[in-house]
């Protein structure tokens, strides 16, 4: 036996030993992953005060049913409740849930600034439901969860709070094209179902392609804290599969002449001016308290401000609320 | 007789119009007033209308007359926007609009106002039910709710006057349960109650094999309640078999709220489901009519198991009440349930039973559990029975962990005699919790326990503040003169205290009393 047939050999057995190595590691890592169940992904729910009063109480638990059950994040169903932000424990999860209206006040104390910065910091995120509510819905925090009125821009309440924590940044508009927007679903809810002038307005102008008013906080370039109009009230289903709460439309409408004739009408109510998410200005005038009536429009259009409650359109907000959510949820634990 | 009755709608309709008009006058448009779109429009004052909003309504009542349809639609809709009826009643006029878009724009405006309605639009509203349009027959099957809740509105306000549908109207409606359109149909059933029309039993059962799945859940109780029963049981018979989870989880929901024997039948085929939720939902349905011990045990099991729902498991337990003897018997394993709500509905049944007397350990348990709820049970039945609580009961409580207990202790004590009484109050005057500390002490000079005076020297001490405002209050309201002197030394030694301008008050006010100048 010659030399190089010995280094051949021990060259061939070696390389059979490596390939074997990889081999047994390859079948048999899998099978130990099959077998064990997948961690829990804990949410933590900030509610300042008494828990059984939070708002939306079905909410988020039912919005992390649809997550188990239409996606592979497992959750865990039962949130971790806490209230206020240097909560030791929120540095154990990367997801903290707080719909606005569950925390009286936004003055972050000194160690809840320091620890919620230390926790955002790490990769840490903040969804706060609600909180960018237009200026004639901020009298009563309340108001916000029961209209929706798409502001860009947050309430100073937040501005403030963030202040004092990232003083050199401020809330930025999530732009129509972000991802979050396509994390798991894209575009809208099938819309056939909903009345002509109602279909056309949220297709069009709404929910353009499933998206939504939204305000993003960034840290190190990553969208660290999120701010948008009131969802939950879209999550709540019963134990029949149905939802718990009913959502009405409001939807501008115009027709031949109106223009001219709201141009020049009375109005008893308030004027407000609300940003739109390319910086323009509606002008909104109202004749109820917080119920806008009609708008003046950047390009001097007027329309009025019409309210549809009916239980196919009411179904039709569950849905594209609910997906929305999903998206938030999806897109904070894929990116 | 005739006088009589309009004597009494007089009254009535005066009674309900001055209550209103001071609910409404008490803060127009305020946060303690009554909404306005709470009640209709007619019977409301109306608004004063300035010279410019009476204008734009009288461009848009003039609009509203134009052969331009698109000129009416605009005209509705900004009526609608306005409270007065000079307005609205030409939007309810345009509800029989031969344009649909006109009527559609109409129909919005007038589900905007809500209840604040005018009752003149509950009529045109319902007819749009029958409606060629499909989408003005969902919206005004939708607005049921709004309008009748308008109707009642004005029959309570002015008796007599919203009287009952037309014929025609009712047909439409009934009808309607039958329509093309899966969510007119849906409506109806969801608002049957509103309408409480005389819908044959057969068009619900007919319903009951509907092709959606929500009208088939929204029918069930109705058919179990309108339909002949035997037709509804072979009906129910075969959802138990053929049906899905929703279907059959429903069926058990609302056979359980018919007695029969036929409904019984269909308890005990749904108690056998393979899915834990129908099955117990049945077994409570069963256990309801029945309160058999079988049964009883069934439930039992799934609850030790946890085969049950939370909110089933309540239910269960407070149902418990009627199998007493049962109920004793495994009080034991009850009290052992792992889920705090389970243990107060546990609890409550505990005394309401009567167990309290005969297991004082059991009690203890219930005062020393963590969840507040559970102690709170305890708590709420031992101040209702404050003479019949044991020393050592009382001991315990002092003895306590948490606060709750000890300041329900106090508060008992207030109701309670004697020395053992007297003891407690001083040991709690040295509790950790300030409220407790302020209670008992407020009790023990109420009840001048030996060496009060002098325990209301030593309060002035206290390091809490409102230990020693409460010590100076009482002091001031018990005079005597080794109080005068505690606050003089109280002064002296505290001249920074907020307390002391009402101090120096109280001296210079009583200093003739005692006459002599202190400071």
């Amino acid at each position: 036996m010659s030399a190089r047939t010995i280094i051949t050999g021990l060259v061939l057995t070696a390389l059979w030993l490596t390939f074997a190595a990889r081999a047994q590691a390859t079948l048999v890592n899998p099978a130990e992953e099959q077998l064990r169940p997948p961690d829990k992904i804990k949410i933590v729910q900030l509610v300042q005060g008494n828990v059984l009063r939070r708002n939306y109480p079905d909410g988020l638990s039912s919005l992390i049913t649809e997550l188990n059950e239409k996606t592979t994040l497992p959750v865990d169903p039962d949130p971790l409740f806490i209230e206020t932000f240097n909560d030791p424990r929120i540095f154990q999860y990367s997801f903290i849930y707080v719909n606005y209206a569950d925390r009286e006040d936004w003055t972050l104390s000194g160690p809840e600034q320091e620890a919620l910065k230390a926790y955002l910091d790490r990769g840490g995120f903040l969804f706060i439901d609600a909180g960018i509510t237009a200026s004639f819905l901020r009298d009563s925090a309340q108001y916000g969860q029961f209209h929706s009125f798409a502001e860009w821009k947050v309430t100073p309440e937040l501005e403030e709070a963030f202040a004092g924590i990232y003083p050199d940044k401020s809330f930025l508009p999530l732009p129509r094209s972000h991802p979050l927007f396509r994390a798991y679903h894209s575009g809208l809810p099938d819309a056939t179902i909903l009345p002509d002038t109602v279909r056309d307005f949220v297709v069009n102008e709404k929910w353009p392609q499933g998206t939504y008013a939204a305000m993003g906080l960034y840290v190190e370039g990553r969208l660290a804290v999120l701010a948008m109009p009131i969802l939950a009230m879209g999550w709540g289903k019963n134990e029949f599969g149905q939802w718990t709460t009913f959502i009405g439309f409001r939807i501008r409408e115009g027709a031949e002449g109106l223009s001219e004739r709201l141009a020049e009408a009375a109005y008893s109510g308030t004027r407000f001016e609300v940003v739109r998410e390319d910086g323009r200005r509606d002008t909104i005038y109202t004749q109820e308290a917080a119920m806008p009536a009609w708008v003046q429009e950047p390009d001097d259009t007027w329309r009025v401000f019409r309210y549809y409650y009916t239980q196919e359109i009411s179904d039709y907000a569950h849905a594209f609320y609910t997906q929305l959510g999903v998206n938030v949820f999806v897109y904070v634990y894929t990116q | 007789m005739i006088a009589y009755n309009e004597l009494l709608k007089l009254s009535l309709t005066t009674i309900a119009c001055f209550a209103m008009a001071s609910m409404l006058a008490a803060k127009p448009n305020g946060e303690h007033s009554i909404p306005r779109s709470f009640l209709p429009v007619n019977i409301l004052p109306q608004p004063t209308l300035s010279p410019e909003e009476k204008a734009t309504i009288e461009r848009a009542r003039q609009d509203l007359k134009s052969s331009n349809t698109e000129h009416r639609v605009g005209a509705v809709m900004l009526l609608g926007k306005y409270e007065s009826l000079e307005a609205r009643m030409p939007v309810v006029e345009a509800l029989a609009d031969p344009e649909v878009r006109v009527r559609q724009a109409a129909l919005v405006s007038v589900g905007e106002w809500n209840r604040g309605a005018p009752f003149e639009a509950v009529v045109p509203v319902l007819r749009l039910v029958g409606d060629e349009d499909v989408g003005l027959r969902r919206t005004a099957s939708a607005a049921i709710p709004t309008m009748m809740a308008v109707k009642r509105s004005q029959e309570m306000i002015r008796p007599g006057t919203g009287q009952r549908l037309p014929a025609d109207v009712e047909q439409i409606l009934i009808a309607a349960y039958l329509d093309e359109d899966v969510i007119v149909r849906r409506n109806l059933l969801s608002h049957h109650y509103f309408l409480n029309l005389p819908v044959p039993g057969e068009t619900f059962l007919a319903l009951m094999d509907d092709e959606d799945g929500r009208v088939r859940l929204e029918v069930v109780g109705l058919a179990a309640r309108f339909a002949e029963p035997k037709a509804f049981a072979d009906k129910a018979a075969r959802w138990i078999v053929d049906g899905d989870r929703a279907m059959r989880l429903s069926l058990a929901r609302e056979v359980a709220n018919f007695h029969g024997m036929a409904q019984l039948e269909l308890l005990r085929q749904l108690a056998e489901d393979e899915d834990d939720e129908i099955a117990a939902e049945a077994l409570l349905g069963r256990f309801r009519q029945l309160g058999s011990r079988p049964v009883f045990l069934d439930l039992l099991k799934r609850l030790q198991d946890g085969r049950i729902k939370q909110e089933q498991a309540v239910r269960f337990i407070q149902m418990m009440r009627l199998r007493r003897e049962d109920a004793v018997a495994y009080m034991g394993k009850l009290t052992e349930l792992q889920d705090p709500i389970l243990r107060r509905e546990v609890a409550r049944l505990f005394f309401d039973l009567g167990f309290a007397p005969g297991n004082p350990e059991q009690v203890k348990s219930f005062l020393s559990d963590p969840s507040q709820e559970i102690r709170s049970v305890a708590i709420s039945h031992l101040e209702l029975r404050v003479n019949e609580n044991t020393p050592e009961l009382m001991d315990f409580m002092l003895a306590s962990e948490y606060p709750d207990v000890r300041l329900a202790l106090t508060q008992m004590l207030q109701e309670s005699e004697g020395d053992k009484a007297d003891e407690l109050l001083l040991d709690l005057l040295l509790d950790e919790q300030t409220a407790i500390r302020l209670l008992s002490l407020r009790e023990i000079v109420g009840r001048r326990v030996d060496g009060w005076q002098d325990i209301l020297g030593a309060s002035l001490e206290d390091p809490d503040f409102q230990m020693q405002r409460q010590a100076v209050e009482l002091m001031m309201r018990y005079p005597a003169p080794a109080h005068r002197d505690s606050l003089v030394e109280y002064v002296r030694e505290h001249p920074k205290s907020p307390l002391v301008p009402h101090i120096l008050k109280f001296l210079k006010f009583t200093r003739g009393q005692n006459g002599k100048e202190t400071l």
